[in-house]
């Protein structure tokens, strides 16, 4: 496996990550712009626009039979939150062309497709069609308001709002339904011209050929933009304060099972080289099997199914959820402010360091049997290139110190509680 | 003991060996791949509640034991299963469906090492009381919290109205009642014979309608439509012809999907799947819809529409060639390709036969399949949201 990388435009790189593998090629088209709040509803369903027609395809029966016509290829669309930006992620992953059933070029043709659809959509008078906008408005809210449907997901979308105030990290990334339904065609326009000026780019192609033809056409459709790039949006400017006395929120709904949703500031933040400790520190308190918290507040007190934590370093926060009942929610949260503690006071085994050591750098070395994997290591480490094995080497040097200073650095900020309606 | 050797000419080869002892293992190589992925399953799921303990009389299990049976595996006198494996670093896991349990891990390093771990396990029963009520507590939040899960309740409510006596009907994990029945002190026991599901299922349904109410934003529908397997398992081709005619049917190219958004009735994609296991087989359709009714009266209609009028040969090659790009690529997932064994072990076939049986589907297999659709059969399940 090797990466190659070369320059398409101001701003605009391709990665090529060779990798012989697998029966399938992967591009995926990633736009990093700065968060915004005020913009954030346009932005993220722009993308989910242009992934439903196109001036080839007009409408989306084509486009997905054009799919079908690929051997079912995968077209996705996700927008997400990497720390102070806002990620675009427009891919399509098909069968490589030594598989097809005929000499038709899935692997370039499929190229030619989502290039298409980010830069030939369907417009009407110089504007998106104004019928494609109404279906994605109605496709987005009921993204928004089916939120709610997921309750794990619901209660950590909260924690966010209510840890992060003002800061746009904190919003709901689809933005409120009032918000979507203000959404006019040229604001989609000027957002469209905005992703593709102004925003950096990384093409990734992870397939076992080098994908001349793909770099070729970015590089010919980039040509044809004007680009002003500013490579400071890059680079993470907002830190979340730690506070004297945590929030504690309890919202009611008709649920059967209460959820807890429990955020911590981290003095230690940013990229794997900066904060492997803090990574390794998340899994020996919330990650595998082996952690305090499965091991404690699952399995030696039963008080839930799941309690688990991850590390958000990009932004530089920690997180713990679990679903309980609501005479246990207060127990679930003492029982993981305790495990904490122990952590920060050096309390706990050389074997679980070991151990959640081991299932780290597996986990990495199994990256590269993963082209979708690989495509969001290759995404969510902008400003370093670093390898899955060279991440593993950093988590490997980590020390026992190292852990217990990342939780000297990690203090509770926000407790959120969706619990049942009826125990009230 | 006979090894069995299946190759193709792009998708690479794997071989099937029968142990004197009856246990099946399929061992597929893949070339550059750093990590390695084991599964270790029995025909043993939630559907199995009947035994004959040691030769003797039949009993019956709460329900939901297989899944209690699948936790408490990972426990042994030596200690839990998981600090074992976290001595290696592979990534270990359990799952129980409706009729199967399977172990599974993944490593990059150790194979041999945790595959003995995995086989040990499996075969080292170790219960006491102190353990079994531990699990009872984390099995009824994972109860409580399937409750909440609108999906689930959907299908399962579904399955409940649908099945008259199949044992497909109970839920996997069961309920908080019955695991809390489950004894303190169960014990293995050398030899136990697991009856078989009944199978004396018509095509009658217990309702064709069923309705509760969540925390949901919009009204949740599955449509189901019930057929009655000839043999106790869908044969491969069977199930490769009911994944292209729901396709056909309701998939984002169909002109059902088109005419639903344009009626306003769905603004979302309908997810299709054809549910099938031992002596049970059902086609169902789920979306989300102000107007769960209407969806099915629409899809009811296009379901005559085209067992009348045939169906587009342009959509059906189109469908047939995107079958074919999705049997390869889940070989390029060692996850996929260990799942995929289980079914063959479970339902027959082999690894290929995905691939290489497309070519043989007509489109009057779809025709066939879509007369499967009956009214008499049909079950709509609705969650609708909860007020106040």
């Amino acid at each position: 496996m090797s990466l190659q990388k070369i320059d398409i435009a101001q701003g605009v790189q391709g990665y090529y990550i060779q990798n012989t593998r697998f029966n399938t090629t992967l591009i995926t088209y990633n736009f990093y712009l700065p968060l915004n709040g005020e913009k954030m509803a346009t932005a993220s369903l722009l993308p989910f626009l242009l992934t439903s027609c196109s001036a080839e395809f007009r409408d989306y029966i084509n486009l997905n039979i054009g799919l079908l016509d690929l051997y079912g290829a995968d077209l996705s669309c996700s927008v997400s939150k990497s720390g102070d930006l806002f990620l675009v992620k427009i891919g399509i992953n098909v069968i490589n062309n030594n598989l097809a059933l005929e000499a038709d070029e899935p692997v370039s043709r499929a190229a030619r497709l989502v290039s298409n659809l980010i830069f030939s959509p369907a417009l009407e008078n110089g504007l998106f069609c104004e019928n494609d906008i109404s279906r994605e408005k109605r496709k987005t809210i009921e993204r928004i308001v089916g939120e709610i449907n997921n309750k794990k997901a619901f209660a950590r979308t909260r924690l966010f709002e209510e840890m992060f105030g003002s800061d746009p990290y904190g919003k709901f990334i689809y933005g409120s339904a009032e918000e979507v339904k203000a959404i006019t065609a040229e604001q989609l326009y000027a957002a469209w011209r905005e992703l593709l000026s102004v925003a950096y780019v990384r093409i990734n192609v992870i397939g076992s050929e080098y994908p001349t033809s793909v770099f070729a056409l970015a590089k010919e459709k980039f040509g044809e933009v004007e680009r002003c790039f500013n490579p400071s949006i890059l680079t993470t400017k907002t830190d979340l304060a730690e506070v004297k006395t945590p929030r504690d929120i309890t919202e009611r709904f008709n649920v059967t099972q209460g959820k807890i949703a429990m955020g911590f500031t981290s003095k230690i933040k940013g990229s794997l080289k900066t904060a492997s400790a803090l990574s390794l520190f998340s899994d020996i308190f919330g990650g595998g099997p082996y952690s305090k918290l499965f091991e404690n507040v699952r399995e030696k007190q039963s008080l839930c199914y799941y309690c688990s934590a991850i590390s958000r370093r990009n932004k530089g926060f920690v997180t713990v959820e679990s679903g309980v009942e609501e005479q246990n929610a207060q127990k679930t949260i003492d029982a993981v402010l305790k495990e904490l503690s122990d952590i920060q006071n050096g309390i706990f085994e050389d074997s679980t360091v070991e151990a959640s050591k081991k299932a780290i750098t597996d986990s990495l070395y199994g990256y590269y049997d993963n082209a979708t994997a690989l495509d969001v290591w290759y995404s969510r480490e902008i400003n370093e290139d670093i390898t899955p094995e060279e991440a593993a080497e950093l988590v490997m040097k980590v020390t026992r110190g190292d852990i217990i200073n990342a939780a000297k650095g990690v203090k509770l900020h926000t407790v959120y509680r969706l619990m049942p309606k009826e125990a009230e | 003991m006979e090894t069995k050797l299946f190759k193709h000419s792009l998708l690479g080869e794997y071989s099937l060996t029968v142990l004197e002892n009856g246990l099946s293992v399929y061992i597929m190589e893949k070339p550059g791949f750093d990590s390695c992925f084991a599964l270790y399953g029995t025909k043993y799921g939630s559907i199995n509640t009947q035994f004959s303990r040691n030769g003797g009389k039949e009993i019956e299990v709460p329900a939901g034991i297989a899944h209690f049976l699948e936790h408490k595996l990972f426990e042994s006198e030596e200690g839990d299963t998981f600090q074992r494996f976290a001595k290696t670093g592979a990534y270990c896991n359990a799952y129980t469906s409706f009729d199967k349990t399977c172990y599974i891990f993944s490593c990059t390093k150790g194979f041999s090492e945790n595959l003995d771990i995995l086989l040990d396990f499996v075969q080292s029963p170790y219960f006491t009381a102190e353990t079994v009520a531990k699990e009872q507590g984390i099995i009824a939040q994972e109860i409580k919290m399937y409750e909440d899960n609108p999906g689930w309740r959907v299908f399962f409510n579904l399955l409940r109205a649908m099945y008259k006596k199949h044992p497909v009907k109970i839920d996997i994990a069961g309920t908080v009642e019955s695991i809390a029945q489950i004894e303190k002190g169960m014990k293995p026991v050398e030899r136990v014979t697991v009856k078989t599901a009944d199978f004396a299922e018509t095509k009658e349904v217990e309702t064709h309608y069923t309705e509760q109410s969540l925390e949901v934003s919009k009204p949740l529908f599955c449509l189901g439509f019930k057929d009655i397997p000839t043999t106790s398992r869908v044969s491969i081709k069977d199930r490769m012809v009911a994944g292209i005619t729901l396709d056909l049917l309701c998939g984002e190219c169909s002109a059902l999907y088109r005419s639903l958004q344009e009626k306003g009735l769905i603004d979302n994609e309908l997810s299709a799947e054809h549910f099938q296991g031992e002596g049970y087989s059902a086609f169902m359709i789920e979306g989300e819809s102000e107007s769960p009714a209407a969806v099915a009266e629409e899809i009811k209609k296009e379901i005559k529409n085209l067992t009348e009028n045939g169906i587009d040969t342009r959509l059906f090659t189109a469908i047939k060639k995107a079958a074919y790009g999705d049997a390869v690529k889940r070989f390029d997932s060692t996850d996929s390709i260990v799942t995929d064994m289980m079914d063959c072990a479970v339902s027959g076939g082999g690894l290929f036969d995905p691939a290489d049986i497309l070519k043989d589907i007509t489109k009057q297999d779809v025709i066939d399949c879509l007369k499967k659709f009956t009214e008499e059969s049909a079950v709509l399940s609705v969650i609708s949201p909860k007020k106040g």
